[in-house]
């Protein structure tokens, strides 16, 4: 447990120093909001369907943003090769990935915040109790994410152009989280407050974790 | 020799389905003619997911062994799965023009049929553009179990996606009862179509073990 704190604390530091991939995701979330209004704008909707749009929108700036939080943070490991210092480092394989995927986790988890802010404020939608089952959705479906997205950004730092491979591998393979996370949110956005089905979503979490947690070093090794 | 059989049964089958889909099989009483491509459009659909679950399995094995015909069997079937994925969304674009009117809809089986497509491209991508040919098997082969492992989850999604927003878009697909002489017509075309796979399968393994000696005997040569 120890060396997978130590990493956390290693790439938060980092962050907290560079203030780099954050602030990038989070601009870049506001922003894919932002281009949706105008999309949006020329199929003239009822303003009181906006809401309806929220689930949608709410995903689209989540995977976007998450798929480029995943190659800055997989950059700062392929800068000055210090991959290598990680991958000598005196702690199994898969406790490397589970620290990348919750450091990775972590920084997603925050500009998922104020993604879902942006949506609440673009989207005219009512805070209430419903958006805490919208943040639990986006606490799930994040770890999914984040699960596939760490694997497949090592994949892809193998890739003479990783940065255009990740987003190619990642989003058909995230397609069912995704689905089922835009239907979980817009059931939990509804007005009576239904609970949504979170089955599928856990179901992803765990068969993806797994598998990467076991099929990791395959990555690494050299 | 396997290969001489094959490479003598496949055709013949071929003609054999050509000859069942369109002169045997009796022409369907509402879409007419077109419903023919029916019996080619559903043994490559079915074909491509053979050759998905191969990808799957060659993919685990060869993590689990490290044996390079594993990996050739992978990406080869990969490939396969590609084109046949390719074809079957095709005809069915084809056919759904005349008879739904629109080249595509989102159905549960559609969408699924792409997204199979697409995560297999992106295997197949992701093998020509890693930089170190050792590395390509095991990083292939690990997106290969991933992609395999999204299967029966992408199923789900899009079943219950589907369902959570019912949509009447197919009035009477192919689904509801087949005259018993279209059923021996896609028997023919789905044996021959999977033969055609197998054939393929074999053929491009055995080039692709060949461009292997090949590397291995340029890198013999530029080293001396």
């Amino acid at each position: 447990m120890k060396p997978i704190l130590t990493l956390i604390l290693k790439d938060v530091s980092i962050e907290l120093r560079r203030k780099e991939s954050v602030a990038a995701m989070v601009m870049f979330g506001i922003l894919v909001m932002v281009i949706f209004n105008f999309a949006i704008e020329s199929a003239n909707v009822d303003p009181a369907l906006r809401p309806d749009l929220a689930p949608g929108i709410l995903w689209v700036a989540v995977s976007l943003s998450g798929i480029l939080g995943l190659n800055r943070t997989l950059a700062i490991d392929l800068d000055n090769d210090s991959i290598q210092g990680l991958l000598l480092a005196p702690l199994s394989r898969g406790s490397l990935y589970l620290g990348k995927v919750l450091s990775n986790l972590l920084f997603i988890l925050v500009s998922d915040a104020i993604a879902i802010l942006s949506v609440l404020v673009f989207y005219d939608l009512d805070a209430d109790r419903r958006l805490l089952w919208v943040a639990l959705v986006v606490l799930l479906g994040s770890i999914g994410f984040a699960s596939v997205g760490t694997i497949l950004s090592m994949v892809s730092s193998h890739t003479r152009m990783s940065e255009v491979m990740l987003p190619v591998l990642l989003i058909p393979m995230t397609i069912p989280l995704i689905i089922s996370c835009v239907a979980a949110t817009a059931t939990a956005l509804t007005r009576d407050a239904a609970r949504p089905s979170l089955s599928l979503i856990i179901g992803f979490d765990i068969i993806f974790l797994v598998i990467s947690y076991l099929v990791f070093e395959h990555v690494v090794e050299e | 020799m396997t290969d001489r059989i094959l490479g003598i049964l496949t055709p013949l089958a071929l003609v054999a389905a050509l000859w069942f889909a369109f002169i045997y099989a009796p022409t369907e009483a509402t879409m007419g003619t077109v419903q023919r491509i029916f019996y080619f459009h559903v043994p490559a659909g079915i074909t491509s997911y053979v050759a998905f679950i191969v990808v799957g399995i060659g993919s685990l094995m060869f993590l689990y062994s490290h044996d390079p015909k594993w990996d050739r069997l992978a990406y080869c079937s990969a490939e396969i799965g590609v084109l046949f994925a390719s074809m079957n969304i095709t005809m069915g674009m084809l056919w759904a023009k005349p008879v739904w009117l629109v080249w595509w809809t989102w159905d549960a089986r559609l969408t699924l049929q792409l997204l199979l497509a697409l995560i297999f491209i992106s295997y197949l991508m992701l093998g020509a553009y890693v930089a170190d040919p050792l590395k390509r098997g095991s990083l292939q082969a690990v997106v290969g179990l991933l992609g395999a492992a999204d299967v029966p989850l992408n199923y789900m999604a899009i079943r219950w996606w589907r369902t959570q927003h019912p949509e009447p878009v197919i009035g009477g697909g192919e689904g509801s009862g087949l005259d018993p002489d279209m059923y021996v017509a896609l028997g023919v075309a789905a044996v021959a179509i999977l033969l055609l796979y197998v054939y393929l399968l074999r053929r491009r393994m055995a080039v692709e073990a060949s461009s292997e000696k090949l590397r291995y005997l340029e890198q013999m040569v530029a080293s001396r």
